[in-house]
């Protein structure tokens, strides 16, 4: 089936949420982490969470596609205290489900290279370009030997 | 049963490949002994650690959890931590627990050895400090440990490399200390702040609770192993042993364990050393049951698996305006404090605590725990309220010593098996009176330290209870067969061919973290034994 002819409201085993499950997961995750004011930052739904769990966790999906059941299709049109509002009722009927989404939301968040370099932070894996850190000052050791009681003689 | 490769006895078999086996592997080799040492983990892949990819903090929830049951690997073994308010961590492989601890590397004091004689409580050691600080010395050589000399809380010791980078946190904390005139010092860590025997100096990656892809923290099995198989000595990984088997005459004569596929091999041995730590060790020592040894092996006193010891570790966090670029540099190494180490009793308590401050989270684990905490909400403030606390946090880690107490115990789960069928390892531990009210003071201690320090905002998080790493005293050592499981060299009392040379054999905890001082007992067990190879079971 090519893409013109996919249905997208159909689950596929490449295709795990319909469109419409996937505009709502976007938009409830836009509530869990928006875009900063300065835009800097993107909001969690701009990330493709569901490719991100596809590839890492699997096993999740399912759990995903769950949260996303709980709320009406019309999610994305309510104003932004409503879905506010119904993420906090979700968070209180579904706490398991909804910290495995918050979870996994955060996990792919805070891995995105676009994320890492709006926080002033490098994109990619630590290693194997490393952090440089100060030596530190040592100068006050000369007078912490001075006050120092001395360790326990036996 | 698959009997193993030649069916011929080896010389020295060692069970466990991690620090303390590591370090009697090595030492013996030079005797030319024919040494099997049995793993029943892997050996790890730098390559793959964590740090080499992008998902680097999410996989320290999963595959590469301190936490055996979460990490959940064929090569684990799980554990009952229900009974207990600290739950076990530790890891199975070439390694051992090396492979993922924070590598702060100090040594028991000099009055640890002596807890009886100077504060009337517990016992003291058979050995000292004196006993042990040519090992020390030997085995700082041959880990590599960075540090600075000139510690007035220690007898003079050298550190072959200077310190690691204290950065920003270490200068925060330290300029708190400094403030209230309590004592500090540079961290002795198990990591190379400069190239050292062939390997790279720290890139201060962070994470080094999760493997070091660069191999500058110091694991046995890029130390000590390499230079142990050098020389001749056997390691076998995915064994993992149930039993060790005794004679007719109530020798050890070897031991019994499940390979790779799951078949049950048997491997006969002259010597036996168990080098498990203090879960792993009584563990194998009470399923191994004869005639001879009804109640587990070597333990006719009774006390195995008694008198655990874990070190009770509460944790404070400051919140600072200024950025401490806190994610950078080695977790779990930076500055220590030893001002309330000593007994005074004033505090109400004996003995005492240290102090070891800790750097920051990478951005993932700062956003959950900080949700968890509930000072990072989602929604509307997520931005704002992890912008306050990324890189701009510092902690202090109050590690308690704990003194032995004989219900505090490890025996075998009568359910809960591991994937061999072998019975799991049951904890049974509460926090003794002594030791909460040193944790209490110890916490109040570092929020002062942190208010000192200029923190706009001090957070106690109590004890924390996934901080199980050192599992001491379930085997101790003594002169009395009556009251203690080893000798003063670690051969046991009963079975005069087996030897323990893990944490399950200190007489008291001391307050630090243990693993310089379990290599160097290692260290000094297997020179004894050398010293004494033509009279060893005398």
């Amino acid at each position: 089936m090519n893409d013109s002819t996919k249905d997208s409201n159909v689950i596929t085993s490449d295709q795990p949420l319909t469109s419409e499950q996937a505009a709502l997961l976007s938009s409830l995750l836009d509530v869990i982490i928006p875009a900063s004011d300065d835009g800097v930052m993107p909001g969690a739904g701009e990330l493709d969470l569901v490719s991100y769990l596809r590839e890492q966790t699997p096993e999740v999906v399912a759990a995903i596609r769950q949260a996303s059941s709980f709320f009406e299709f019309d999610f994305p049109s309510k104003s932004a205290t409503e879905r506010q509002q119904l993420v906090v009722e979700f968070s209180v009927a579904e706490p398991e489900i909804f910290n495995t989404l918050l979870f996994q939301s955060y996990a792919c968040y805070y891995q995105n290279d676009r994320v890492l370099t709006g926080l002033g932070l490098a994109a990619g894996p630590p290693f194997p370009r490393g952090n440089s850190v100060d030596s530190g000052d040592l100068t006050t050791l000369d007078k912490v030997v001075q006050n120092a009681k001395g360790y326990r003689r036996v | 049963m698959v009997d193993s490769a030649t069916n011929d006895p080896v010389d020295v078999l060692i069970i466990g490949a991690g620090a303390s086996g590591a370090a009697v592997a090595w030492s013996l080799a030079d005797t030319k002994m024919r040494i099997v040492c049995l793993e029943q983990g892997d050996w790890t892949n730098s390559a793959e650690y964590p740090t080499t990819g992008k998902n680097w903090e999410v996989l320290q929830h999963g595959a590469y959890s301190i936490n055996p049951n979460v990490r959940a690997r064929a090569t684990d073994y799980p554990i009952n931590n229900n009974d207990s308010p600290i739950d076990v961590v530790n890891f199975n492989g070439v390694g051992g627990g090396t492979i993922m601890y924070a590598a702060h590397f100090p040594r028991l004091h000099p009055s640890d050895f002596k807890v009886r004689s100077l504060d009337g409580v517990a016992d003291d050691w058979p050995i000292s400090y004196d006993t042990l600080d040519s090992y020390f010395t030997q085995n700082d050589r041959m880990m590599g440990v960075s540090g600075l000399a000139g510690d007035p809380m220690y007898p003079p010791k050298q550190p072959p490399l200077p310190p690691i980078p204290m950065g920003l946190v270490g200068d925060k904390i330290a300029s708190g200390y400094d403030k209230l005139g309590w004592h500090w010092w540079p961290s002795d860590s198990a990591i190379i702040s400069q190239q050292y025997e062939g390997r790279d100096k720290c890139l201060n990656l962070g994470p080094c609770m999760s493997g070091c892809s660069q191999g500058a923290k110091s694991s046995v099995d890029i130390t000590y192993w390499p230079e142990a198989l050098r020389q001749g000595v056997e390691l076998r990984t995915r064994c993992r042993v149930r039993e060790v088997t005794v004679s007719d005459e109530g020798m050890a004569n070897g031991v019994i364990y499940y390979n790779e596929a799951g078949e049950e091999c048997f491997q006969a041995a002259e010597v036996v050393v168990m080098a498990c730590n203090g879960v792993g060790t009584p563990r194998i020592l009470l399923n191994s049951v004869s005639e001879h040894f009804p109640d587990g092996l070597a333990n006719s006193s009774g006390l195995v698996g008694k008198n655990l010891m874990f070190h009770p570790v509460g944790y404070v966090q400051g919140v600072f305006d200024e950025q401490l670029d806190s994610h950078r540099g080695p977790t779990g190494c930076c500055i220590l404090s030893k001002e309330f180490y000593e007994t005074d009793l004033d505090r109400g308590f004996v003995r005492g605590y240290n102090m070891q401050i800790s750097r920051g989270s990478g951005p993932f684990n700062t956003a959950i725990q900080g949700y968890h905490s509930g000072r990072i909400p989602w929604g509307a403030d997520h931005h704002k309220a992890f912008q306050s606390m990324f890189d701009h946090t510092a902690g202090v880690a109050v590690l308690c010593e704990d003194l032995p107490e004989l219900h505090n115990t490890v025996t075998l789960d009568p359910d809960l098996k591991d994937s061999d069928g072998i019975p799991a390892a049951k904890i049974n531990y509460t926090l003794s009176e002594n030791s909460q009210k040193m944790l209490a003071h110890g916490l109040a201690r570092a929020e002062e330290v942190m208010e000192a320090a200029g923190a706009k905002e001090i957070v106690n998080n109590g004890m924390i209870r996934s901080a199980g790493w050192h599992l001491l005293g379930t085997a101790r050592m003594g002169e009395d067969p009556k009251t203690s499981v080893v000798n003063h060299w670690g051969r046991s009392h009963d079975v005069k061919n087996l030897f323990i040379v893990d944490g399950s054999i200190f007489v008291t905890s001391g307050g630090v973290n243990p693993t310089s001082t379990i290599q160097a007992l290692a260290l000094y067990i297997a020179d004894t034994m050398k010293k004494n190879l033509a009279n060893l079971f005398d």
